[in-house]
């Protein structure tokens, strides 16, 4: 893979940012389950759904499935396409 | 009440006669724990909330940082 890194770089930080939305989406839920009355948490809490849905929509097209039981594949099978942990560089 | 109010620490407990510890002790209640509620303030952007490990500043409390919650450091 030929400038590899560059393609790297940016889906790490594609999916860096996806994991960070999807920890502030599991934060505010533990937060609303002792607190179900906030509508303005609830509002923030939806939208960062809807914001980690985006990101795992475009990482997905760009870059491949990201797990091997949800999402419709290409062929060939693209799962195997993804590189594993130890390819990273 | 006043009798928990007034409440040996663990040091005076040591040094009471053993009629009036076991008395203290059989007087004591089940433990009752109490968690203030915790009220939203503001919250860390979600790369930061990742990084520390929870949105919420208030309960950004890395160990080793507050002596008061440290063991061994």
């Amino acid at each position: 893979m030929k400038g590899g890194f560059i393609m790297n770089e940016k889906r790490d930080k594609l999916l860096k940012e996806l994991m960070a939305a999807d920890f502030t989406v599991i934060e505010l839920n533990l937060y609303l389950d002792t607190h179900p009355y906030e509508q303005n948490v609830i509002a923030l809490r939806n939208n960062m759904v809807q914001r980690a849905k985006m990101l795992r929509e475009q990482f997905e097209r760009e870059y491949g499935p990201l797990t091997s039981q949800f999402g419709y594949s290409g062929c060939p099978w693209q799962w195997i396409e993804s590189p594993w942990p130890w390819e990273r560089q | 009440m006043e009798y928990y109010a007034n409440r040996p620490n663990p040091s005076q407990m040591m040094q009471m006669p053993q009629q009036m510890y076991d008395q203290f002790m059989h007087n004591l209640k089940l433990a009752t724990a109490y968690v203030p509620f915790q009220y939203i303030a503001c919250l860390y952007p979600p790369m930061e909330g990742l990084k520390k490990g929870t949105i919420f500043p208030e309960l950004d409390r890395p160990y080793g940082k507050d002596p008061e919650y440290t063991v061994d450091a």
